[in-house]
C-alpha cells in the first residue's frame, strides 16, 4: 500500500507540473504578461489537492487512479478552454470544483449503494419525466432541443438522466433476466431513446441505446440481445435516414463533406483541418486557430486539443480514457456482487460510448453527432454528470475493508 | 457474468483501438492532401508567415516572385499573358490556379521540416521562406509561341521528346496574373475563356493529325502495306455516308507514303475499316487515349470512344467521329514517332530548391508509354518528313533543317475548321516536338504550320 501511494503521489506531482507549465505558457503568451492564467492554474491545483486530502481523511480513496486521471483530463480541458475563451474558463473552473465535490459526495453515498438502489421505479420514472419535460419546455441550442432554461441558467436534463438511467437499469436487472423482464426493460430504453431522438439529440440517443444493450447483455449473457440491438440500430438508422432530413444531413456530411464545405460539411472539415494542422507534435499551445473551429469549447474540443498539443497527446488522452474504463471493467469482473458488476460495467460503457462517439465524430471515423467529451468539454451539466458517474465507479471500487 | 463483462471489455477495447488505428492512418496517409485544400484557411495564415517561393524557368529567369513593397508583400509575375495560364494566380479572394495551385505546398515550404530548425526560427523571429519551383519552360520560346498565335484562340505545346520536359505550354488568349483581381469579373464570363488552359484542358476533335495512330496500327498489323496502292476518287461512301476528301480533291492511285503526305481521307478510311474497331481502340489506348495522365498540372482525359458502327469506324480513322484530344495529347503521340517509339512521361516541374539553393527535389526522366516499335517509328518519321517537303505541311519548312510533321483540319459543325499541326525537328535527331491548334481558323497547312515553324525556328536557332 505504501508503494502504491508513493506512486500516486508521483502522479499527483506530475499533474501539478503539467498544469503549472500549461497555465504559465498561457500567461507568457500575452503581452504584457498576464498572471491571471497562472492564478487559475494554481487555483485548480489547490482544488485538486483539497479533494485528494478530503478523500484521504474520509478513507474514500477507492481507485485513486480514477481521481487523478479524470483531473488530468479536466486540467487539459481547462487549459484549452482558457486559451479559447477566458470567460468560459472561469465558469468551467467553478464547475470542475463542483464536479470534484460531487465526485466525493457520490463516492461517499454509494458506500451504501444497496440502500440507494432500492428505488429503481422512481429513478426510471424520473428519467422519463425529465426527458418529457425537456420536449415540452426545451429550448433549442445548437440544433438540438435538449436544454432547459431556468431564470437565465441553462442545463441539459439528458445529462443527469444518465446517472438515473444507470442506477435504474442496474437495480432493475439485478435479479431479473427472464425474457419478459428484458422486454419491459427494452421498452424503457426505447422510450428514453425516442424521447432523445425527438429532441434531435442523436448522439445522446445512441449512447443510451448502446448502454441499454450492454446492460441487457451483461445481465442475461445471451448474445441474441446485442444481435437484436444491432439489427434494430441499423433498421432505425436506415429509416431515420429516409425520413428525417437532419439525419440525412449528418450522414451525407460524413460520407462526403467536400460536397458542401461552406454548409453541411463545415464542422467536420474545419475539425479535420485542425487535426491535420497539428501533426504529431502540435502547433504549440496558443499557436493554433480555434477561431476557425465551430463549437470549439464543447463538442469539437478534441480537434483544437490535437491541433495545439499534437496527435501524440490526443492519442494519450484516448489511452487515458481507455485506461479508466478498463479499470472499471476489471474491478467489475473481480466483484461477486451482481448489482455492483452491472452498475460498474454500465457506467464505464456509457462513458466509453460517449467518448468514442464524439472523438470518432470529430475525426470523421463515424458520422458526427454532437455530444460532449467527458471531463474535457466545457459545460456544467456534462462535468457534474461525468464526475457523478465516476464517483459511483470509485465508490464501488473501494476496498472491501474500507466500506 | 464475468465472461459477459470480459466480452464488453473486449468490444470497447476494439472500438478504441480501431479509432487509434484510424487516427494514425489519417496522420500518415490523408493529412498532406487534406492540408493542401483550398478551403484550409490556415494556408493563408501560413502565407502571411512565410515568404512564398519563386517560380523560375529552365534558364533561371524569374516568372513569379514575392517582393517586399513597403510594409506589404506582393506577388509579382513576369511574362504576362503568354505564361499566365501555366503559372496561374494566387489570390486570397479567387483562390489559386496553375503552378501556384499545384505546387502551393512546396512554394509555402509546408513539407515536414526539422522541428528544431522551426523552433530556432520562431525564437529568433526569422522569416521563413518557401521553396522555389523550377519549371522546364523556356520563357522566350513560350513568348514566341504566344506571339505566333497572335491573339487567336488556340494552344501550342512544345516538348523535348527525349526527356518529356515541356518547353512551352501556351494557351491563347492568356491572362496576366498581375491583374487577376482587376480583371476577374470580366474574364470569368468571357467567351474566350482565358482562365482555361487550352493546352492541357481543351478537348478538340484532332482531325487528320490523328491519322498517325491508324497509320501506326496499319504498319504493324497490315502486311505488305507499303507495296499496296490505294484508290482515291475524292469521296468515299460508307454505308450511305459520303465522306469527302479536303476540298473534294481526288488523289488518284497512290501509295501509303503519298497518302500521308497529302492526308488522303479515302486511303485512311480504307485502312481503318481493314484494321477494325478493336485495333483502332487498342492503338489509341497505347498512345494514351482514354487514360488519365499523371501530370504536374490538372489535365483533361483525351477520349477515343469505341466505334460501334462502320460509319463511326470510318470517321474515327480520319480523327473525326467523337474523338477528343488535348493539344498535349497530340504532342505526346508525335513524340512517340520522334523518340523511336517511346513516349517519355511529360513534366513541367524540373526541380524544387530551398531558400539556400539546396535541391530538395530533382525530376527524373521516365518512359510513359511505348505504343510502337522503333522500326514503325522510323517509317512514320520518313513519311512525316515528306509531309513537310512536298505535302500539306510545306509551310513549316525551315531551310537547312529537316522538319517532320502532320497537318490536320478538323471539321466543326457550323463553324470554320480547327487548324492543327504536329511535328518535330531536326528529323534525324529530334530536339523538339510541337503541337499547334488554332481554333476555327481554316486549314492546318495554311494556319497552324506557320505557327509551328516559328516555334521550331526559335528553339533550334
Amino acid at each position: 500500500m505504501a508503494k502504491a501511494s508513493r506512486y500516486y503521489r508521483a502522479m499527483l506531482l506530475s499533474l501539478y507540473l503539467f498544469l503549472t507549465i500549461c497555465f504559465s505558457l498561457l500567461s507568457l503568451h500575452e503581452t504584457p504578461i498576464n498572471p491571471k492564467p497562472l492564478y487559475m492554474g494554481l487555483g485548480l491545483i489547490a482544488i485538486i489537492t483539497i479533494g485528494f486530502i478530503t478523500m484521504r481523511i474520509f478513507a474514500l480513496n477507492g481507485d485513486a487512479m480514477l481521481f487523478l486521471l479524470s483531473n488530468f483530463l479536466c486540467g487539459i480541458g481547462l487549459v484549452m478552454i482558457y486559451r479559447v475563451n477566458e470567460s468560459l474558463a472561469y465558469r468551467q473552473f467553478i464547475w470542475i470544483t463542483g464536479g470534484i465535490a460531487t465526485f466525493i459526495v457520490f463516492t461517499f453515498l454509494f458506500k451504501y449503494y444497496s440502500y440507494v438502489m432500492k428505488y429503481h421505479w422512481l429513478f426510471g420514472a424520473t428519467s422519463l419525466m425529465l426527458l418529457f419535460i425537456t420536449i415540452i419546455f426545451g429550448r433549442e441550442i445548437g440544433g438540438s432541443t435538449n436544454w432547459i432554461v431556468i431564470s437565465g441558467h441553462s442545463f441539459q436534463p439528458s445529462e443527469f438522466v444518465k446517472i438515473l438511467f444507470c442506477i435504474a437499469s442496474a437495480s432493475f436487472l439485478k435479479d431479473r433476466n427472464e425474457t419478459k423482464d428484458v422486454l419491459l426493460y427494452g421498452s424503457f430504453v426505447a422510450t428514453v431513446v425516442l424521447l432523445l431522438f425527438a429532441q434531435k439529440d442523436l448522439g445522446t440517443a445512441l449512447i443510451f441505446f448502446m448502454t441499454g444493450i450492454v446492460f441487457v447483455y451483461v445481465a442475461t449473457g445471451k448474445p441474441v440481445y446485442p444481435l437484436i440491438g444491432i439489427i434494430l440500430l441499423v433498421t432505425g438508422a436506415v429509416l431515420s435516414y429516409l425520413i428525417f432530413s437532419h439525419v440525412r444531413v449528418r450522414f451525407e456530411a460524413w460520407l462526403n463533406p467536400w460536397m458542401d464545405v461552406p454548409g453541411k460539411g463545415y464542422q467536420i472539415v474545419q475539425s479535420l483541418f485542425a487535426i491535420g494542422a497539428g501533426g504529431l507534435f502540435g502547433s504549440g499551445l496558443g499557436l493554433g486557430h480555434p477561431e476557425y473551429i465551430p463549437a470549439v469549447s464543447t463538442d469539437l474540443i478534441f480537434s483544437i486539443l490535437v491541433e495545439e498539443f499534437g496527435l501524440l497527446v490526443g492519442l494519450a488522452v484516448i489511452a487515458i480514457y481507455l485506461f479508466i474504463f478498463v479499470r472499471a471493467y476489471i474491478s467489475a469482473m473481480s466483484s461477486n456482487d451482481r448489482l455492483k458488476e452491472l452498475l460498474l460495467t454500465g457506467i464505464a460503457s456509457m462513458l466509453a460510448f460517449q467518448t468514442f462517439i464524439i472523438i470518432g465524430g470529430v475525426t470523421k471515423f463515424i458520422p458526427l453527432t454532437g455530444v460532449t467529451l467527458p471531463f474535457i468539454s466545457y459545460g456544467g451539466s456534462s462535468i457534474v454528470t461525468s464526475f457523478s458517474l465516476l464517483g459511483i465507479m470509485n465508490s464501488l471500487s473501494l476496498e472491501e475493508g474500507t466500506k | 457474468m464475468r465472461n459477459n463483462i470480459r466480452n464488453v471489455l473486449i468490444a470497447v477495447v476494439l472500438m478504441f483501438s480501431s479509432l487509434i488505428a484510424y487516427l494514425l492512418y489519417f496522420e500518415f496517409f490523408m493529412r498532406d492532401t487534406l492540408l493542401a485544400s483550398d478551403y484550409n484557411r490556415r494556408l493563408w495564415e501560413e502565407e502571411n508567415r512565410v515568404v512564398r517561393g519563386s517560380i523560375v524557368d529552365r534558364n533561371g529567369n524569374t516568372i513569379a516572385e514575392t517582393v517586399q513593397d513597403g510594409g506589404e508583400r506582393k506577388r509579382v509575375y513576369y511574362g504576362g499573358p503568354a505564361i499566365g495560364p501555366v503559372v496561374g494566380y494566387n489570390s486570397q479572394q479567387y483562390g489559386r490556379s496553375g503552378i501556384e495551385a499545384a505546387y502551393n505546398k512546396e512554394l509555402l515550404g509546408l513539407e515536414t521540416k526539422n522541428p528544431f530548425l522551426l523552433f530556432k526560427q520562431n525564437i529568433l523571429g526569422i522569416k521563413d521562406r518557401g521553396y522555389d519551383v523550377i519549371l522546364t519552360i523556356d520563357s522566350s520560346l513560350q513568348k514566341t509561341a504566344y506571339e505566333a498565335l497572335d491573339g487567336r484562340k488556340g494552344a501550342v505545346v512544345a516538348l523535348n521528346p527525349k526527356t518529356g520536359e515541356i518547353l512551352a505550354l501556351v494557351s491563347s488568349p492568356g491572362f496576366d496574373p498581375n491583374n487577376i483581381e482587376k480583371d476577374w469579373e470580366m474574364m470569368k464570363d468571357s467567351k474566350d475563356s482565358p482562365l482555361l488552359n487550352r493546352a492541357i484542358q481543351g478537348l478538340y476533335p484532332p482531325g487528320s493529325v490523328f491519322k498517325l495512330i491508324p497509320l501506326s496500327a496499319a504498319i504493324e498489323k497490315i502486311g505488305g502495306l507499303e507495296e499496296r496502292t490505294f484508290k482515291c476518287t475524292g469521296s468515299t461512301d460508307v454505308d450511305g455516308l459520303v465522306i469527302k476528301d479536303y476540298n473534294g480533291t481526288a488523289h488518284g492511285n497512290i501509295d501509303i507514303r503519298r497518302a500521308v503526305e497529302v492526308s488522303c481521307n479515302a486511303t485512311f478510311i480504307n485502312i481503318g475499316l481493314e484494321l477494325g474497331a478493336d485495333n483502332m481502340y487498342a492503338y489509341s489506348g497505347r498512345f494514351g487515349f482514354n487514360k488519365n495522365l499523371d501530370f504536374d498540372l490538372p489535365t483533361k482525359m483525351s477520349v477515343f470512344p469505341y466505334p460501334t458502327s462502320k460509319r463511326e469506324l470510318a470517321l474515327s480513322s480520319i480523327g473525326q467521329a467523337d474523338i477528343l484530344a488535348t493539344p498535349l495529347q497530340m504532342a505526346l503521340v508525335t513524340s512517340a514517332v520522334a523518340n523511336g517509339g517511346t513516349i517519355m512521361r511529360p513534366y513541367i516541374v524540373k526541380g524544387i530548391t530551398d531558400s539556400e539553393g539546396r535541391i530538395s527535389y530533382n525530376r527524373q526522366d521516365e518512359p510513359y508509354l511505348s505504343p510502337i516499335t522503333e522500326s514503325t517509328a522510323a517509317k512514320i518519321k520518313e513519311m512525316m518528313i515528306g509531309v513537310v517537303k512536298n505535302g500539306t505541311g510545306t509551310a513549316a519548312k525551315i531551310s537547312g533543317v529537316d522538319v517532320a510533321g502532320k497537318t490536320g483540319t478538323a471539321e466543326v459543325e457550323g463553324k470554320k475548321s480547327h487548324a492543327w499541326f504536329v511535328g518535330f525537328a531536326p528529323a534525324d535527331d529530334p530536339q523538339i516536338v510541337v503541337a499547334v491548334i488554332v481554333e476555327n481558323s481554316g486549314s492546318g497547312g495554311q494556319v497552324a504550320a506557320p505557327v509551328a515553324k516559328q516555334v521550331l525556328n526559335k528553339y533550334l536557332k
